[in-house]
């Protein structure tokens, strides 16, 4: 079986050495001049546009591969800097539910938006891409059979030439030969030279034959293929840049309603800024801080009159006036006192101890055990001693905005 | 110290150089009074929360520039790498072909946008969280000093109080002492006074500043998906258009395969009879 094997491999390995080396000679004698080669221009200039549109293909391959790994880091930065603020967001600060919702949803639209771009355009690029590879090669394989025609037409051709040149020469040297032979000879000796000339020129001729089958019907195959091929590329470019516009729009537009900014006043953030805004002393970045969203929340907010001057608070007995103190804070110890030393800050959030009838527009209703929480007055200056400006978290949480907010004595609530 | 061989330069520092050993070596005696519970130290606890506070603000803010500056170096990364994509699809564009103006005007606003954004993340998150984190080592340093300026009246309290309860006083040397206690007293005092103002209001900023990038980034990004949305929606028409104008050149998937030839359509299948007939 080896020996079998072997000499089946040494056949075959043979016949592509003979193959090659005659293919090397063919091209040999066609850059000499010696003979001409099989030119089609038509051709040569469908195997140009094939090559563009291979490496143009491929261009086009990498390039989405690499906006799909920025897509990726990108994803994985943003929600970096969500934990970052999920992280720091004390417990009594407002809004933490909606903040994760917010985070969540992000994520979705981000993975999603990464999918689709893979299944839909990456794909298609991918697909297209996969099936040019064959085709290259069988331009390859028509150009060999290609040349393997030349040659079989060319050894043809010198044949057919040296037919009648070795027929007269011969001649005479048999014809010689035959008066030698016996009688029983006469006449084989120049019958073998005739059919041994024309053994090898029935097979050349076979052999061009068979060349020229191979090469057309690969040559016809290619030329039908090709232009279609080159044309339908515009397919693929429209389907890969359509589908990846189509995905980007519908990205934007759904993460741009995940943190509405025309609504600042609901975010979670932005309530923040409210309930911090009385500091003491405000710091340079603070200030700017504030000065940008009051000028971003006077397009959409309405306008509320300021508390009405001074007037004193309603006297409560006994007035309840604890005030805890929260870890950090050094209020105590600085001997500064300030009329406005109380820090709401700290208290975001109190509690109706008693009923408050509001008796004018811009103070708050209060019920008993009604939370309130406590928010910043527009005009510091403005605000009294004793009183609060806050929003009753019933209101909060149906509206999500501060618009039903008003100012109600401290006296008549209690920090928790 | 005075070595007569020195020049009056070299004496002044070496003069200067001895204070600070001394100095050095009275805080060492100190501490290790201290420890022994040889005197009282001022009890500031209230100082030690605030001085907690201001380590894990500095921690939490250098964490947040990190990832500022990652989400920063992020979206350089997309604008680059849309930017080849959208270069390439302009190179492939033949000139014939439907919307090849309307393509370079998308791009090019597409890129600005781009500039813009990364323009004023830049300014007005990363420049801010820059300031912001920059502040700490100087606060750092200025709340070691008040430490050593405690280490100080501590000792000097110690020192008079030892003079002022020895069984024979030194009445010039209390004197001296009650100087130098009364310096060292006025010294920390300026310094923790301070401190103990501008420490609280630090660790209150931070508030402002986690809003200011965050509301920032979320207004920024709000405004550029909106824009670039609508350049998004233009690109799909132009694409649009682009079929139209070569319909009937379909893409199938199938692709060639001329081993069977029923896979195998061409355009002109597809013109002529409207369906796909396979040949």
């Amino acid at each position: 079986m080896a020996e079998i094997g072997k000499g089946v491999t040494a056949g075959k390995l043979a016949s592509n050495v003979q193959k090659r080396l005659t293919r090397a000679q063919e091209k040999v004698l066609q850059k000499l001049g010696k003979a001409d080669e099989t030119r089609d221009a038509a051709f040569e200039e469908m195997v140009a546009n094939f090559n563009k549109q291979m490496t143009e293909g491929t261009k086009l391959q990498k390039d989405l591969k690499a906006y799909l790994t920025a897509v990726k880091t990108m994803h994985d930065a943003s929600r970096r800097l969500q934990d970052c603020l999920a992280e720091m967001y004390e417990p009594d600060w407002f809004g933490k539910e909606e903040m994760d919702a917010m985070a969540e949803d992000t994520d979705t639209l981000w993975l999603d938006y990464h999918q689709n771009v893979t299944d839909k355009s990456l794909v298609t690029m991918d697909t297209y891409l996969a099936q040019l590879p064959d085709i290259k090669a069988r331009i390859a394989k028509r150009d060999r059979k290609m040349v393997d025609f030349d040659s079989a037409r060319h050894h043809f051709a010198s044949l057919q030439k040296g037919k009648k040149k070795d027929e007269a020469k011969i001649a005479k040297p048999a014809a010689l030969l035959e008066m030698a032979a016996p009688s029983w000879a006469q006449g084989l000796i120049s019958a073998h030279q005739v059919a041994q000339t024309n053994l090898s020129y029935n097979q050349a001729e076979e052999e061009l034959g068979r060349a020229q089958r191979i090469f057309e019907e690969l040559n016809v195959e290619l030329q039908d293929e090709l232009p279609a091929l080159w044309d339908r590329r515009v397919g693929v470019y429209v389907n890969t840049f359509q589908s990846l516009a189509g995905h980007q729009e519908k990205f934007h537009k759904e993460m741009s309603k995940v943190s509405p900014s025309d609504q600042l006043i609901n975010s979670p953030i932005n309530l923040l800024i409210y309930q911090h805004n009385n500091l003491k002393t405000r710091p340079w970045f603070v200030l700017t801080c504030i000065c940008l969203l009051r000028r971003l929340c006077m397009l959409t907010r309405r306008v509320l009159p300021g508390p009405p001057p001074s007037r004193p608070p309603p006297r409560l007995t006994p007035s309840p006036d604890q005030r805890q103190q929260h870890a950090g804070q050094l209020e105590d110890e600085t001997s500064v006192p300030d009329a406005n030393t109380e820090s709401t800050d700290t208290a975001l959030q109190v509690k109706a101890i008693h009923d408050y009838a509001a008796t004018d527009g811009d103070e708050l209703e209060l019920k008993i055990g009604d939370m309130v929480l406590v928010v910043a007055f527009d005009n510091p200056d403005e605000q009294d001693d004793g009183w609060l400006m806050g929003v009753t978290e019933s209101s909060w949480m149906q509206n999500k905005d501060i618009s039903a907010k008003g100012v109600f004595p401290e006296n008549f609530t209690q920090k928790v | 110290m005075a070595d007569n061989k020195m020049g009056p330069n070299l004496q002044a520092g070496a003069g200067f150089f001895a204070k600070r050993v001394q100095k050095s070596l009275n805080r060492a005696q100190e501490k290790v009074l201290q420890k022994l519970g040889k005197t009282m130290e001022t009890k500031d606890e209230q100082f030690e929360l605030c001085f907690q506070n201001l380590n894990k603000q500095q921690t939490d803010g250098s964490r947040l520039f990190k990832d500022v500056k990652a989400y920063y170096a992020a979206v350089k990364a997309m604008h680059e790498t849309s930017k080849r994509l959208s270069q390439t699809l302009r190179e492939v564009y033949e000139s014939d072909w439907n919307g090849v103006e309307d393509l370079a005007l998308i791009t090019d606003s597409e890129d600005l946008l781009w500039n813009d954004y990364e323009e004023k993340l830049n300014d007005q998150i990363v420049r801010t969280m820059e300031n912001y984190t920059s502040q700490f080592p100087e606060v750092k340093e200025r709340v070691a000093k008040r430490g050593r300026k405690l280490v100080d009246y501590d000792s000097a309290r110690h020192h008079l109080e030892a003079l002022q309860s020895a069984k024979k006083k030194d009445e010039a040397k209390i004197t001296k002492a009650e100087e130098e206690f009364n310096k060292a007293q006025n010294v920390f005092e300026e310094i923790n006074n301070e401190l103990r103002e501008e420490l609280p209001v630090l660790y209150q900023s931070r508030i402002g500043c986690y809003v200011t990038v965050f509301q920032n980034i979320s207004n920024l990004r709000d405004v550029f998906y909106k824009e670039m949305s609508v350049l998004n929606h233009d690109l799909y028409n132009v694409m649009k258009k682009l079929e139209t104008q070569h319909s009937g050149k379909a893409f199938i998937i199938k692709g060639l395969n001329r081993n069977n030839l029923t896979c195998t359509y061409t355009h002109a299948d597809v013109a002529k009879s409207g369906t796909i007939t396979p040949h």
